[in-house]
């Protein structure tokens, strides 16, 4: 059986069998131009033959197996001091070396994957969810409760992220609970926005009109048409994000504001690591490998969904 | 037998309703935008099986006249009455639009039973898509194909399955073939005279092209600037039209239309 | 004089392999109006990006055009560029795209003429915008200049999107389907446009339309496409009035018409072209095809008519037909 997608063949031009389209390759004059698709029964095989995605997809997955598993399979205990062993180099008894306090660096690099990667996680989640509520709202009750939603926003909006950061670190504690907190805050605003906009061109598609007039509910179509429709734009959103979300946690945590020692997490070891750089390069290089690697995981990964969602690439592959 | 003859009336509608019932009614309807008047003070019925067409240039208000009319707009003066459990079809100008181009024609089709027919099974809801499908000419189509897979005429054909799926009693029907060229468009036109009179629905179609849909309907309403200024049967109206809008809009179709049509019959077959 | 437009063998295949054109021969006299009637497919907008040379850079083309005598496809983009507005205007489908929605409509045409003329500055050149669109049966032509393109009907802006692509007086007029998004009377009033263009300027015209009954008003010749080949050529009352090829036929048969009950429709689909079809790529669908009409290679045009089942009943090939 052919693997192309049948989209991609009538983008292509191919022949395909009897309901060849009247309209061939698009002419630069056509003002419909490529038709808009999510072709969902292709989403997963295409993405598995976009080869930047799948190294992506793959990489975060042995991330997250890291972060999930890895704790309980390390040699050492991450925060377990050995002062005799300080800044040792790679050897069979610490396949990594050791920090500056003799603590195995491979074992704190495993136990801050969950701290760096799971952070970052759970602040898009956060924010996905205060976005879509609240955006979702702003876009159907539309009136006052938008006009008061899209003020807060614009409040927000005005503000500094980092200014905002460092005062509610300030407030509330230098802790990764309040890092959570702090970037949820500060990147919502954004995504509301968005949401909205998507809730609200969503809701004027013909076929929207078409099923009301056929009997259909107002949630009805909020559920089969307006949400799938949002939350595929999300997704590929969502997962760019988690890369600048981890950069934002690594940056914060790095300046002391985040994690708090002992506690490993890539960022604030980086920051372990700088005085020590010219003694022992890898107490700095391993995280940010770490650090770096995931985000281009994350990138990739998002960069394919993207693709994938955008009927003039399919047509093109 | 004239073009504009329709067929004989039973008594009873498709449903049962007296045909003294009007499926629905526009009773001084006035919409405005912000300052425009889109309608001015409109009355207008639709009995059962009846065939209307609202013609008009541009702006006059019929596109406003059918939103009001199927519910998805409001008036800001007078009344709308739809006949209580009014079961309608829409079918839209820009075919591709009309559908969600994520699913499947299965789910399109069906869409439309899912709210009037839930308690349908999954096998009789895929075989009244089937049906459907089969009424416009599309009957042996994969039911897991996209929009994108299929021509503009197809998908206008689907969105009208769609729009019939669950047995509406009136078809509302804005400019369905101003996006479609003309030979596809005769056809979806042909189609729709076909459903209906097997069905007995209602129509309410806009057009901007009043010859392409005369032979469709029994009654012509004209508008301009929101109001109805003429109302007549579309053999009256082309020959004799008596408003000057009217007038402007035959003598307007007569200039680009081509004045002698050759039929099938004249097709040469040898010489 | 030289003729405004001649395509020799003009041959077009897109990326992908699909031939959009496939072997157009026409030309097109100085002051002539020549319609090029097809439905979605036959490939009549690709004729107007292959004369203007913007089609897609993966596009391959084969065969001559001559803009004004000018070739086309000689020389670099820049030189292409500097062709266009001199040797050819554009009027595309839809009128509110043609206008830049923050500059005044007059000001745009302005523009237009600024762009290969600069001899005069742009405040000059205002009392001969206004004179032009007064000409164009444009009311209150010096206030509606200084209007925005939103606030101007779709049939006016189309008028001065002819005003504007006439700017230069160019020798040829390119209308791609100009009345496609119009309703009738605003299609009546661009075809005004069209007729009054011609009388002004005496240049050629193009115009590119599916709508037979606009091509009928306006042009002195038709030529019907199918499938990337001109079917039928010839005078526009004896190709409108008296259609010989069964393309042709089908197309007029289609249209709604006074008096007459619902048009007889064509079935079936465009062909795909690629590849093409060995023989007409019509002939599926045509109730008058024969064996041969399958095989290959697709027919000339004869006498203005690319069908032997039709132009030649003593020909062997009917012979099966009418024996």
């Amino acid at each position: 059986m052919a693997a192309t997608d049948p989209a991609v063949e009538h983008l292509a031009g191919a022949a395909s069998g009897s309901t060849v389209p009247a309209t061939t390759a698009a002419p630069v004059f056509t003002p419909a131009g490529p038709r808009p698709g999510r072709y969902r029964r292709g989403t997963l095989r295409a993405l598995l033959q976009h080869q930047p995605g799948l190294v992506g997809l793959a990489g975060l997955l042995a991330m997250a197996a890291v972060a999930m598993v890895g704790p309980h399979l390390v040699p050492y205990d991450p925060n377990a001091v050995h002062l005799e062993a300080k800044l040792a180099g790679p050897s069979a008894a610490h396949p990594l070396g050791t920090d500056y306090l003799g603590r195995d660096l491979l074992s704190r690099a495993v136990d801050g994957a969950h701290r760096s990667l799971g952070t970052a996680v759970v602040i898009v989640a956060a924010v996905l969810a205060v976005s879509v509520c609240l955006g979702a709202l702003a876009g159907f009750a539309g009136g006052i409760v938008d006009a008061v939603i899209m003020r807060l926003v614009d409040v927000k909006l005005g503000l500094p992220s980092l200014v905002l950061s460092l005062a509610l670190v300030g407030a509330l504690g230098p802790r990764l609970s309040t890092l959570i907190l702090a970037l949820t805050v500060a990147q919502s605003p954004w995504y509301i926005r968005l949401v909205r906009a998507m809730v609200l061109r969503e809701r004027a598609r013909p076929y929207v009109l078409v099923a009301r007039v056929h009997g259909a509910s107002r949630l009805a179509v909020v559920w089969r048409h307006v949400l799938p429709a949002v939350a595929g734009q999300l997704a590929v959103l969502a997962t760019l994000d988690l890369g600048s979300a981890m950069l934002a946690v690594a940056g914060l945590s790095f300046i002391g504001l985040g994690a708090q020692p002992p506690d490993a997490e890539w960022g604030a070891m980086l920051n372990d690591g700088r005085l020590t750089f010219a003694m022992q390069p890898l107490l700095m290089l391993v995280p940010g490998t770490c650090i770096f690697v995931t985000v281009l995981c994350a990138n990739l990964l998002g960069d394919a969904l993207r693709d994938i969602l955008d009927p003039t690439w399919r047509g093109h592959h | 037998m004239t073009p504009f003859a329709h067929p004989s009336r039973p008594a009873l509608s498709a449903s049962g309703r007296s045909l003294r019932t009007p499926l629905a009614a526009l009773h001084h309807v006035t919409v405005r935008f912000g300052r425009t008047i889109a309608l001015n003070d409109v009355t207008l019925q639709v009995r059962p099986r009846e065939r209307i067409a609202l013609v008009g240039n541009s702006g006059c208000g019929k596109t406003t006249l059918l939103s009001v009319g199927s519910g998805y707009r409001r008036p800001t003066a007078g009344t709308v009455y739809r006949a209580p459990g009014l079961r309608m079809g829409l079918l839209l100008q820009d075919p591709v639009a009309s559908l969600n181009p994520g699913w499947t024609l299965e789910q399109l089709v069906g869409e439309p039973l899912r709210d009037l027919s839930p308690r349908l099974s999954r096998e009789a809801r895929a075989a009244a898509v089937r049906h459907a499908l089969l009424q416009v000419g599309l009957g042996s189509i994969a039911l897991d194909r996209y929009p994108a897979e299929l021509s503009v005429g197809q998908c206008q054909r689907v969105a009208l399955a769609r729009a019939l799926v669950a047995n509406p009693e009136l078809l509302l029907a804005d400019e369905p073939t101003s996006a479609l060229d003309p030979s596809v468009a005769a056809g979806v036109l042909r189609l729709i005279d076909s459903v209906l009179t097997a069905t007995g629905a209602a129509l309410l179609v806009v057009s901007h092209d009043v010859l392409a849909v005369a032979p469709l309907v029994e009654r012509m309403v004209v508008l301009h600037e929101g109001r109805i200024v003429e109302d007549g049967s579309p053999h009256e109206l082309l020959a004799r039209p008596i408003h000057p809008v009217t007038v402007r809009l035959v003598e307007t179709a007569r200039q680009l239309t081509i004045s002698h049509t050759p039929t099938p019959a004249e097709f040469p077959i040898c010489r | 004089m030289t003729a405004a437009l001649v395509l020799q063998d003009l041959r077009v295949i897109y990326q992908g392999g699909v031939q959009a054109l496939r072997g157009i021969d026409l030309v097109v006299g100085p002051g002539e109006t020549v319609a090029v009637v097809g439905e979605s497919g036959c490939g009549k907008s690709t004729l107007a990006a292959a004369v203007l040379r913007l089609l897609p850079p993966d596009a391959t083309v084969s065969g001559r055009v001559l803009l004004a005598g000018a070739d086309v496809y000689a020389g670099d983009e820049e030189a292409a560029r500097r062709r266009r507005g001199r040797l050819a205007g554009l009027v595309i489908q839809d009128p509110m795209s043609s206008f830049n929605p923050v500059m005044r409509v007059g000001a745009h045409i302005v523009e237009a003429r600024r762009l290969h003329d600069r001899s005069r500055p742009a405040r000059a050149l205002w009392p001969w915008v206004v004179g032009l669109l007064a000409d164009l049966q444009i009311s209150e032509a010096g206030r509606r200049a200084r209007q925005y393109p939103h606030e101007w009907s779709g049939g006016m802006l189309q008028r001065a999107a002819i005003a504007a692509a006439s700017a230069n007086h160019p020798p040829l007029l390119l209308a791609d389907e100009p009345t496609a998004s119009l309703d009738a009377s605003l299609a009546v009033d661009v075809m005004h446009g069209l007729r009054e263009r011609q009388r002004r300027e005496g240049a050629a015209t193009v115009l590119i339309t599916h709508q037979l009954g606009l091509a009928a008003q306006v042009a002195d010749r038709v030529a019907v496409m199918y499938a990337g080949r001109i079917v039928e050529l010839g005078g526009a009352a004896q190709v409108i009035g008296r259609p010989r090829h069964p393309y042709t036929r089908a197309l007029i048969a289609a249209l709604p018409s006074l008096g007459g009950g619902l048009p007889q429709p064509l079935e079936g689909e465009l062909p795909s072209l690629a590849p093409p079809p060995p023989g007409c790529a019509f002939a599926p669908r045509c109730p008058l095809a024969i064996a041969a009409c399958h095989a290959g290679p697709p027919p000339d045009l004869v006498d203005g008519v690319a069908c032997p089942v039709v132009m030649a009943p003593a020909h062997p090939l009917t012979a099966e037909l009418c024996p």
